[in-house]
């Protein structure tokens, strides 16, 4: 492995384009990831891009394998590594929220609660945000289609990922609750940043001055 | 649950792992002498107050049993270095300071992953001048080149300067405060401070904060940053420190990062963690602790650091630092178990300084053979093969290769 070369974790899917964009800023070229390829990973001169699941960028820069990577708030806190994350990128708006069916018998009060039972892809940030207001939370975790789960009683409430909150309405869903605003984040790995800092450093400072 | 079943977090290191853990030891051990500390070993269970008073977050995070002698909370050892305190305050409290006393072994955390972590710490103990955490410094670069590394930085970073930097600020709720900085997380500082309405003067200073990491200037932007003393000694202090590094010729294995607070709540001063390009985690980490050994009672300043043994291993391993290790010499087969002769030729042979094992096993001459090479011996000697005299044997030095027939008294005379 050489020492000068940076590996960098893309999300895949909806953040990829813009963190892409972000990349071109600081003059680094990761176009060839947006082809509709199989390839998960990508060699760009000193560069390395490895394509990988939103949820799993986190894992990869904590763990050291990728420098650099982009990746969502609400990941990252659902990982709740040890990282660092020194820019806000902006793009990729979304809110973690709680949400219930409309015609649900006794409305949300937090004041009131004192258990929820609630469907979530996103267990550890439920769990604390619930706990840190003395509700004992059943946490029932789901890998997608987490909107289903009230429709057919699988629990009464959901923590989810909303953006314009189109999708909830269409099932009969309403936001409840605000638990964390995400955005995409430049994070980088403790390590990395420390023993290649006259590599990495100038890339956040490159991207940071295009924000 | 199975009878092989494994608690979460514990781990077995098999022969060759643990070898190789001995020989890191051995180097370490080796380079701490030349300086001129000793080892000490502190008990595997204290009481939880002696962690306690030090750290409440150890409380938190040690396994606790109750002494049935006093009905007390006993804790086993999550942190060498009140326990090091401890020994120091009460064993030595009569001594003229320094004290030099490094340690290995293992500290217990019951926390999610790892609940046990195999360190090597040292501790300069009675010296408050800055010489005592150069030196701290220069005994790791030590520590890390005899082992074979080259590209590690050692990060310094300053508890004092960051208390001093959060005290002229006046920020609230420091503890939130910290955490975002130990994450460099801009925007969730900047939700922070909007949150509490702290005024644009001060949110243009933190900014400046978030980017105190880096080489030596560093230090002068940290210097002008801040005004209060305490920040302004903590710069000066590492100023000092920096130029005693430079002229041992360490300069560029030093980063600095006072951006943020790292390192146990007793780290009153400079800290260090050590960081290697091929490993995502850090080797070691420590500093200063000027007020922990008051607590048991014996005003002493003091230094040190520990090193992560299985984070260094798995670095050393991905590196091939630790291939070259001693294999063994020779397996003896004897077909007769004529039990007296393969003892006296082994007793011979151990007797040169060779490691000898013996094939207890019953089985076949063919898969003996095959098993001791597979095992690592490099000669492997048949004794009562048939058709042999009864001073001769057998040599095989590779597997499938043809044995030589040898007097037995040669075998130590060519050796």
């Amino acid at each position: 492995m050489k020492y000068d070369q940076i590996t960098i974790a893309l999300p895949k899917g909806r953040l990829l384009k813009d963190a892409v964009g972000f990349l071109k800023e600081a003059k680094i070229d990761a176009s060839e990831t947006l082809k509709e390829t199989r390839k998960l990973i990508f060699n760009q001169e000193n560069f390395r891009f490895i394509l990988v699941k939103p949820m799993d960028v986190p894992t990869y820069v904590y763990y050291g394998t990728a420098d650099i990577g982009i990746a969502g708030k609400d990941v990252i806190e659902e990982k709740g590594y040890d990282l660092y994350e020194p820019l806000d990128l902006g793009f990729g708006a979304c809110r973690l929220s709680v949400a219930e069916p409309e015609e649900i018998e006794e409305p949300y009060d937090l004041e009131k609660l004192s258990f929820i039972r609630v469907a979530t892809k996103y267990p550890r940030i439920t769990d604390k945000y619930f706990r840190s207001k003395g509700i004992h939370p059943e946490i029932i975790v789901l890998y997608g289609s987490v909107e289903l789960a009230p429709l057919v009683g699988l629990s009464d409430r959901i923590v989810d990922l909303v953006q314009t909150g189109t999708t909830l309405r269409a099932n009969g869903l309403r936001e409840v609750d605000t638990i964390l605003h995400s955005t995409a984040r430049l994070i980088v790995n403790r390590a990395s940043l420390k023993t290649r800092y006259s590599i990495i450093k100038p890339i956040i400072d490159q991207i940071k001055k295009a924000l | 649950m199975g009878l092989t079943e494994i608690p979460k977090g514990f781990k077995t290191l098999l022969p060759e792992e643990a070898e190789k853990r001995e020989f890191i030891l051995k180097s370490i051990e080796e380079v701490l002498s030349l300086w001129g500390y000793r080892l000490i070993s502190p008990p595997t269970i204290e009481y939880l107050s002696t962690f306690k008073v030090v750290d409440d977050s150890l409380e938190e995070i040690s396994f606790k049993l109750v002494d049935r002698f006093t009905g007390k909370l006993m804790a086993v050892r999550a942190d060498f270095t009140p326990q090091i305190a401890r020994i120091v305050a009460s064993s030595f409290k009569d001594d003229e300071p320094p004290f030099r006393f490094f340690y290995k072994g293992k500290i217990f955390r019951d926390v999610e992953n790892e609940r046990e972590i195999f360190q090597f710490g040292f501790e300069l103990i009675g010296v408050s001048e800055v010489e005592a955490d150069a030196e701290i410094v220069a005994v790791v670069v030590n520590i890390l080149e005899k082992l074979g590394l080259e590209s590690f930085q050692i990060d310094i970073g300053s508890s004092e300067f960051v208390e001093g930097a959060l005290e002229e600020l006046e920020i609230p709720d420091k503890e939130k405060f910290l955490q975002l900085l130990s994450h460099k997380d801009i925007s969730g500082i900047e939700l922070f401070l909007e949150e509490r309405n702290i005024p644009d003067n001060k949110r243009k200073k933190i900014e400046a904060l978030l980017e105190l990491y880096g080489k030596e200037d560093v230090l002068y932007r940290a210097y002008e940053l801040f005004e209060n003393e305490k920040s302004r000694n903590a710069v000066k202090k590492l100023k000092e420190m920096f130029s005693i590094l430079k002229s041992y010729g360490f300069e560029k294995k030093v980063i600095f990062d006072l951006s943020e607070k790292r390192g146990m709540e007793y780290h009153t001063g400079v800290t260090f963690e050590v960081f290697h390009p091929l490993s995502g985690f850090s080797l070691g980490i420590g500093g200063r602790y000027n007020e922990l050994l008051s607590k048991f009672g014996r005003n002493l300043p003091a230094t040190g650091i520990a090193l992560n043994i299985d984070t260094l291993q798995s670095l050393l391993e991905k590196k091939g630092l630790l291939k070259s290790l001693e294999k063994q010499d020779f397996y003896i087969i004897d077909l007769k178990k004529e039990l007296h002769k393969a003892y006296e030729v082994s007793k011979l042979l151990r007797g040169k300084g060779y490691s000898v094992a013996r094939d207890i096993v019953k089985r076949d001459m063919k898969s003996s053979i095959e098993i001791a090479f597979k095992k690592g011996f490099e000669k492997v000697i048949i004794l009562n093969a048939e058709g042999l005299a009864e001073d001769e044997c057998l040599l095989f030095i590779k597997e499938n290769s043809e044995p030589a027939k040898k007097k037995i008294k040669e075998l130590f005379e060519q050796s």
